[in-house]
């Protein structure tokens, strides 16, 4: 008699990989056979998982279209089962599973629209921690700034993309006629985070995403306002930094470093 | 020595009856929170909340303000073969330190082994030894958590040659060598009695009357061979013959109506408490509020 340990071994690998080696253990029915009973857990693993990546991912459902969608995710939950009790992270690699997948190799934008997607859902549940406010640099005196450092706010993702894949999710979002697919001659610079608690993005300017890229790398204000130097006369630097400063603060990109 | 019936209920004292409410979805947000309906409580998920913060846990500071809330989960995966997920358990520990459940409830099933989860609640055999194995599982999570633990049967739709016992068996076997509660759902018994072809009325008749300290109401999908618990449609008429009766046997017992899919506007859901508010009034009529 197989152990419950066996059992659970042989029902897993039914589902997963269509092994038929637990029916020796099920029955059948006065009504109905045991194969026809099995296929209800069969069916529902993949209707389950394919329903989650539909909640976590309704525009780029919506734009590659329901059997595209359905075709890739099967793909994706063979490669990357669920391995978390919440089915809230079950999504996480399919951004990346998308960019990577052969099929989409002529549309780019696919895996760029799921990895916007996955952003907003990150900026939408992130921890509550309490952004710094202008109150906060208030308190520092002039010698502080020089050696001020950075650390952003768990809701913020930064992405850099090369197709328009940021535009695609506007039409999609104002139900306006969709806007073709293309590649970027120039990397569209992204931010996304919470703010009033909705889920937002931005574009960036290259010098404010560079300065933003390399603050949270641990540069502190003196060497962003250096750097910003490569982009503006070096007078007007720490200038273009204040102001991108004032534009974080005010948007509560910035937690405390310590 | 004492015997683990005496031991187990000092784990936990009877959780209070709290009246009928519902399953919490986000599309009643808004009529909750700016309409006051008269829902006596809620019953919420507990993945949906373990996020690290933002708008769900805001939502649910407000629903608690206002209503007594229960936590439901979907993942304990009790009876895994699988170590328990502390992290998981660690995690939901934590939300019902904030929430401050009435109970706390997870299904009697497991999700999946070998680190794969299944997002399913799938059946095992009702054996000697799967019930000894659960027993020491739900021990550990009783003393781990700080709240009265509550499992729940689960619809399924097929059953093992190497059972020994019953699902009522089973179960009763098992609440009482732990002391945990039950959370019957109703449709899920009339659901397995139809999969199974078992008497619903020998299952209820066979859960021990004391421990049963919730119900839930929802409705399924007939595929004439077989039923599928989809709680996405209103309960069948012969589920409400067996809430009476549930009630009957165990009441009063705090119920909600537990919708997953399609599910309607609040204002579509009420009449369908309202007739398991009345049913519970018409049986107990203590509880009845008196006219002013």
């Amino acid at each position: 008699m197989s152990t419950l340990k066996e059992i659970q071994d042989k029902f897993q690998k039914s589902i997963l990989q269509q092994d038929a080696t637990v029916m020796d253990d099920i029955v059948d029915t006065s009504k109905e056979e045991r194969a026809v009973l099995l296929n209800v857990y069969q069916h529902a693993y993949g209707a389950r998982l394919i329903e989650f990546l539909e909640n976590d991912f309704p525009k780029t459902l919506s734009y590659m279209g329901d059997e595209n969608f359905e075709n890739i995710a099967k793909d994706y939950y063979e490669v990357h089962p669920s391995d978390n009790p919440n089915a809230r992270w079950f999504g996480r690699h399919f951004p990346q599973f998308l960019a990577k997948h052969p099929e989409l190799i002529n549309n780019p934008e696919c895996g760029e629209l799921a990895h916007l997607e996955y952003a907003l859902g990150t900026a939408f549940d992130a921890s509550n921690n309490k952004p710094l406010t202008r109150e906060d640099f208030a308190q520092l005196s002039p010698e502080d700034w020089s050696t001020l450092s950075f650390k952003a706010h768990p809701s913020t993702t930064r992405l850099s993309l090369k197709t328009n894949a940021s535009e695609i999710w506007s039409s999609l979002h104002k139900e306006e006629e969709l806007v073709e697919s293309k590649s970027k001659a120039l990397i569209i610079e992204i931010i996304s985070w919470r703010g009033d608690n909705m889920a937002r993005f931005r574009t960036m300017s290259y010098d404010e995403a560079m300065i933003w890229d390399e603050a949270n790398k641990g540069a502190n204000f003196g060497q962003i306002c250096e750097m910003l130097g490569t982009y503006w006369p070096s007078e007007e630097a720490p200038l273009k930094a204040a102001g991108y400063l004032q534009a974080w603060i005010a948007s509560e990109f910035l937690i405390s470093p310590v | 020595m004492m015997s683990d019936q005496v031991m187990s209920e000092q784990k936990s004292s009877r959780p209070p009856f709290i009246g009928f409410g519902l399953g919490l979805r986000s599309e009643h947000y808004t009529d909750i929170l700016e309409g006051n309906p008269p829902i006596d409580w809620f019953e919420v998920v507990s993945e949906n909340f373990m996020v690290p913060g933002g708008r769900p846990m805001q939502i649910l500071d407000q629903i608690k303000e206002k209503y007594p809330v229960v936590m439901h989960g979907v993942s304990m995966s009790i009876a895994s073969t699988q170590p328990l997920d502390m992290d998981y358990l660690t995690e939901l520990k934590k939300l019902a330190k904030h929430v401050q459940p009435k109970w706390i409830s997870d299904h009697l099933c497991w999700t999946g082994v070998h680190g794969v989860n299944l997002h399913d609640l799938l059946p095992f055999p009702y054996t000697a030894e799967a019930l000894d194995h659960i027993v020491e599982r739900v021990n550990t999570v009783q003393d781990f958590l700080d709240h009265p633990l509550a499992l729940e049967n689960v619809s399924s739709y097929v059953s093992f040659k190497q059972s020994e016992l019953s699902e009522w068996e089973f179960i009763s076997e098992l609440t009482k060598r732990t002391g945990c509660w039950l959370l019957l759902d109703v449709n899920n018994v009339f659901v397995s009695s139809y999969n199974h072809e078992f008497d619903a009325m020998e299952f209820i008749n066979g859960i021990p009357e004391d421990r049963v300290v919730q119900f839930h109401m929802a409705g399924h999908s007939d595929y004439e061979t077989y039923i599928v618990d989809t709680h996405d449609a209103p309960v069948r008429d012969e589920v409400w013959d067996l809430y009476r009766a549930c009630q009957k046997r165990f009441g009063p017992v705090s119920t909600i109506i537990e919708r997953d899919d399609n599910i309607p506007p609040l204002a579509e859901l009420m009449p369908e408490l309202e007739k398991i508010r009345n049913i519970g009034y018409e049986i107990h009529p203590q509880l009845k509020p008196q006219a002013a």
